[in-house]
């Protein structure tokens, strides 16, 4: 295993295009969470200190700031997407894929060590988010306290999006088809299909679709009260947390069926 | 010693059957030249027996054994293409095939002078030329002194000088006692270089064994005695060196056990014989015409 990870380890270590996007994405946690920060503080000076605490909640403040960063930074996972599908279609594009094989890794070790780049880039979202609500929330001036469960689901949520971009890579090969498909789904399909399926069901099979599942496990973070009034209340967490699990199994599974049977 | 034993082995792509219950053995020690023109199932054989590709149906052993992921890491292989991460030094992509490998890095160095290119270790392989990056396949697959190459077209975009290097380079290491397997759609470079042979067309295996038995290597002489002449065919069988006399359109061809036949002392045993020849030439056989004589239907 030491082996694999280090292997992998030197074909990325170098790579500029990495090392820019994964920049980009601190750069862009931090930065979109300041900007709403900002612009809460200015509608809480606007409105008064009561009627924004009364409209908007305290998002910035502990322990909410767990949840408004998480979902916040949940924005950004195309981000750490982008990078898996990029280091998967290199694989493709350069042929080391077969290459890998060739040299004596197995198939299904070609998948596995691409699984922990999946892992470690969501604890690396996960440890940015987790400093990034830290930092606010001791900004707001409130003394630290619990709610840091969001950033565990934030993981999960991290950990799905990135599998799927793992496995779009996996099933499309060629970077720019696949982040375009990735894209469309995660941004408009994604939505789209929730609204429609949801429009006329009562059970709300939309809400189980892949990835959006894993969303609905931060809920949105602004004018809580409003919200709890206005929606129906999301699936029970270990709903969501079981959903999320088996979907990343299957994930797993098609892509590993796939690129063991294929010919390379 | 068997290094690979192919069985049977079948590939279908769809409608085309790209290779045939394909079926031969590589002894150890050998320079197996896999021959076939463009498209006669090469790469698809070699990327079955690399697992890249699935088979259809068969199977093969490597080793002696089935084959697994720990055999692969002890073949040095270059298959069609040279496949390395282009942002990458020559340097570092040597460094990932090793550590693939299970081998150390000591070896690298070593590689890359054997094939030219240690001056260009710390560029980029994307500035590379086609031959150098064929080059630097060819080291990456002797990383780790191993104990079977299979090299698919080895000399593939290199210029003449790149060429012969290449295949001194394999000689040498069939000298060290290395089993090679090498495909190539040149008949010549097979019979300059290789030891046995498979020959391969549209997916189904021709002929295998040894080259010296496939590829005839001696000369053949088109002689016609003059009009009235009794058969001269036992004569000429006794001429020194004369495998056996054939008929072919009107003439007597001499197939002889090796070239260099003397035009001039097969004239004067026939006139010492009494048989007057009004037609004497030589013919000596290409290795195209014998190549496509093996790949015709």
């Amino acid at each position: 295993m030491q082996q694999l990870i280090r292997t992998e380890w030197m074909k990325v270590r170098t790579y500029k295009a990495f090392w820019i996007m994964a920049g980009i994405f601190v750069v862009a946690a931090i930065g979109l969470n300041y900007i709403i920060y900002v612009l809460t503080n200015s509608i809480h000076e606007q409105t008064g200190k009561t009627a924004g605490d009364a409209l908007l909640g305290k998002p910035f403040s502990f322990p909410d700031v767990w949840n408004t960063v998480s979902w916040l930074s949940g924005w950004l996972l195309f981000i750490p997407g982008m990078i898996i599908i990029t280091l998967i279609s290199n694989e493709y594009t350069f042929r080391t894929h077969r290459q890998n094989i060739i040299d004596g890794w197995t198939r299904a070790q070609f998948i596995s060590v691409k699984l922990l780049w999946v892992v470690s880039l969501s604890a690396l979202v996960a440890v940015v988010a987790f400093a990034t609500a830290l930092v606010f929330g001791f900004i707001a001036g409130t003394p630290f306290s619990g709610g840091i469960e969001y950033i565990g689901y934030f993981f999960l949520e991290s950990l799905s999006y990135l599998m799927a971009a793992l496995l779009v890579g996996v099933l499309i090969k060629r970077a720019g088809l696949a982040i375009g498909l990735y894209f469309l789904y995660i941004f408009v399909l994604k939505y789209l299909i929730v609204a429609m399926v949801n429009r006329e069901n009562t059970l709300q099979i939309g809400s189980y679709i892949p990835l959006n599942i894993t969303d609905k496990l931060i809920p949105f973070p602004f004018i809580k009260d409003a919200v709890k009034r206005a929606i129906q209340p999301p699936p029970p967490v270990y709903v969501l947390l079981m959903g999320s699990l088996a979907y990343l199994g299957l994930f797993y599974w098609w892509m590993l069926h796939k690129f063991r049977t294929d010919d390379l | 010693m068997t290094i690979l034993s192919v069985q049977k082995l079948s590939k279908r792509y769809g409608a085309i059957q790209a290779l045939r219950e394909v079926a031969f053995d590589v002894p150890q020690g050998s320079v197996f030249g896999i021959l076939g023109p463009n498209g006669s199932g090469k790469t698809t054989l070699l990327g079955i027996v690399m697992d890249v590709l699935r088979p259809t149906s068969g199977s093969f052993q490597l080793f002696g054994e089935l084959p697994t992921a720990a055999h692969r890491r002890r073949i040095g292989a270059l298959l069609e293409t040279p496949n390395f991460y282009h942002y990458l030094s020559a340097e570092q992509n040597l460094k990932v095939a090793a550590a693939i490998k299970g081998k150390g890095e000591a070896d690298i160095p070593s590689v890359l002078a054997r094939v030219n290119l240690l001056e260009r270790k710390d560029s980029a392989f994307s500035t590379f030329s086609l031959g150098m990056k064929q080059r630097l396949a060819i080291a990456s697959s002797l990383l780790g002194s191993p104990e079977l190459l299979v090299l698919d077209e080895p000399t593939n975009g290199l210029d003449p000088v790149g060429i012969a290097e290449i295949r001194e380079l394999i000689k040498s290491l069939a000298r060290e006692g290395k089993t090679i397997i090498m495909a190539s759609h040149l008949l010549d470079e097979v019979e300059r270089v290789c030891t046995h042979m498979a020959l391969l067309k549209k997916g189904q295996l021709l002929i295998s064994g040894k080259v010296s038995d496939i590829l005839a290597p001696g000369d053949i002489v088109e002689v016609r005695a003059v009009a009235g002449t009794p058969d001269i065919t036992a004569a000429l069988e006794a001429f020194p060196g004369v495998q056996k006399v054939r008929t072919e359109e009107g003439l007597l061809e001499l197939v002889f056990t090796q070239r260099e036949t003397r035009l001039g002392e097969l004239n004067e045993y026939c006139f010492s014989k009494g048989i007057i020849l009004e037609h004497l030439a030589l013919k000596r056989k290409s290795l195209e015409a014998r190549f496509i004589e093996l790949t015709e239907n």
